[in-house]
C-alpha cells in the first residue's frame, strides 16, 4: 500500500493544530479515569433505532434539537429523548424485573430516579458523553452504548 | 513499528496492564484530537468525541479481558479502529447539529484563533515560519470539509497508509493522492488570498 510521504506542509498544519488547538492539558487523565469505571461485567444493549441515523418518525423526534433513541436486551428495553436545548433526557424503561438505573459519565456515576410507570428523566450538566447502566442485581448489568448530548 | 508497537501494548492491556492501555492513551490522543478539530468540531465537541472513542475502546479492552474474544481482528490496527472511530463520532456530532438547525461547526472561530494566540512565544520563534503557520491555522476552516476531513487523516503520526485512509473515508484508493494535492494547493492559495 502507498503511505503518505512526510510533506512540510502537512507538517506545518499539524504544527499549528498543535500550537493553535492543543490537546486539553488533562484529557490523558480523564480518559484513565474513564478506563477504570469501564468495567467488565456488563452487557451491551442493541441500538435498535436512533433517529440522528434512522430519521424515525415519532413523535418528537421530528422535532430540531431531539434525539430520539431506542435499546433493547432480553431483559429491558429504554427508549430516550435527548433535547439538547436544554440538555435534558427523558426516558422510559420497560422490564419484567426490577433493578437500579444510573447514569454513567466520565467523571462517575449517579443514580437514576424511575417512576413506578417506568419513566425517568435526567439533565445533563456538561456536554461530556454518558450511557445508561441498568443492573437487576444478576450480576450482569445491561449498558448502553456511549452517547453525547 | 508503529503497529507492532500498538499491538504489544494493546495486548497487554487485554492482559490487565495498564501502563500498557496508557502508553495507548498517549501515543494516539493527540492525533484523534486533531482529526476531530480538522473536522471542524469546536474544543468541547472534539473532546467528546475523543473520550467516545476511547470507551469503546476500553469496552472492547475489558471484555477481553474477561475472556471475550477480540473484536479487533488485528490487534495493531487500534489506530485504524480509533481513528474510524473518532471519524464516525464527529460524522454524529454534525448530523446533530444540522438536525438541530444549527451551523455546523468551523474548525476555529476568529475569537478562538485569537484566544490560542501567542504572540510572545512566537517572537522567539521563526517569524516566517509562525506566520505561515498563523496563515495555515486561518485558512484552514475555509477548506471544503471533505478536505478538512483528509488532511486531517494525513496529520496522524505516523502517516496511515492511503489504503486505511481510503476504507474510512469510503473512497477509492486511487483518489487520496490526486485529492491531497488539491486540497493542499487550495490552502496555498486561501493562505495567499
Amino acid at each position: 500500500m502507498t503511505t503518505p510521504h512526510t510533506d512540510p506542509e502537512v507538517e506545518l498544519l499539524k504544527a499549528a493544530f498543535d500550537h493553535y488547538a492543543p490537546v486539553p492539558e488533562h484529557l490523558a487523565e480523564m480518559l484513565m479515569i474513564g478506563y477504570h469505571i469501564t468495567t467488565i461485567e456488563s452487557r451491551l444493549a442493541r441500538l435498535v433505532e436512533d433517529s440522528l441515523v434512522d430519521g424515525v418518525a415519532t413523535v418528537r423526534a421530528g422535532e430540531p434539537g431531539v434525539r430520539f433513541l431506542s435499546f433493547e436486551d432480553d431483559v429491558m428495553s429504554i427508549e430516550l429523548e435527548i433535547d439538547d436545548r436544554p440538555m435534558m433526557v427523558t426516558g422510559h424503561i420497560q422490564t419484567d424485573v426490577s433493578g437500579r438505573l444510573t447514569l454513567e459519565t466520565p467523571d462517575g456515576p449517579s443514580d437514576v430516579e424511575v417512576a413506578d410507570d417506568g419513566g425517568f428523566s435526567f439533565t445533563l450538566h456538561t456536554q461530556a458523553p454518558f450511557r445508561l447502566r441498568f443492573d437487576d442485581g444478576s450480576g450482569i448489568p445491561i449498558v448502553t452504548e456511549w452517547m453525547t448530548p | 513499528m508503529d503497529r507492532s508497537v500498538d499491538e504489544v501494548d494493546y495486548e497487554r492491556a487485554c492482559h490487565g496492564d495498564e501502563q500498557a492501555v496508557r502508553s495507548l492513551v498517549d501515543r494516539h490522543t493527540a492525533d484523534l484530537h486533531r482529526l476531530a478539530r480538522a473536522m471542524g468540531l469546536q474544543a468541547s465537541a472534539a473532546v467528546d468525541v475523543v473520550q467516545i472513542a476511547w470507551m469503546k475502546l476500553f469496552e472492547h479492552v475489558r471484555r477481553v479481558q474477561s475472556g471475550e474474544r477480540s473484536p479487533l481482528r488485528d490487534p495493531g490496527s487500534v489506530k485504524y479502529w480509533l481513528t474510524a472511530v473518532t471519524r464516525n463520532a464527529a460524522l454524529d456530532v454534525h448530523r446533530r447539529r444540522k438536525r438541530s438547525g444549527l451551523l455546523a461547526e468551523r474548525a476555529t472561530s476568529e475569537a478562538e484563533t485569537l484566544g490560542h494566540t501567542r504572540q510572545d512565544h512566537d517572537v522567539a520563534e521563526d517569524l516566517l515560519w509562525a506566520d505561515r503557520r498563523r496563515r495555515m491555522w486561518q485558512a484552514f476552516p475555509n477548506l471544503q470539509e471533505s478536505c478538512r476531513e483528509l488532511l486531517g487523516l494525513l496529520m496522524i503520526d505516523p502517516p496511515m497508509e492511503y489504503g486505511a485512509i481510503a476504507e474510512i473515508l469510503g473512497r477509492p484508493v486511487g483518489s487520496i493522492g490526486p485529492t491531497r494535492q488539491r486540497c493542499l494547493e487550495r490552502l496555498r492559495k486561501l493562505m495567499e488570498g
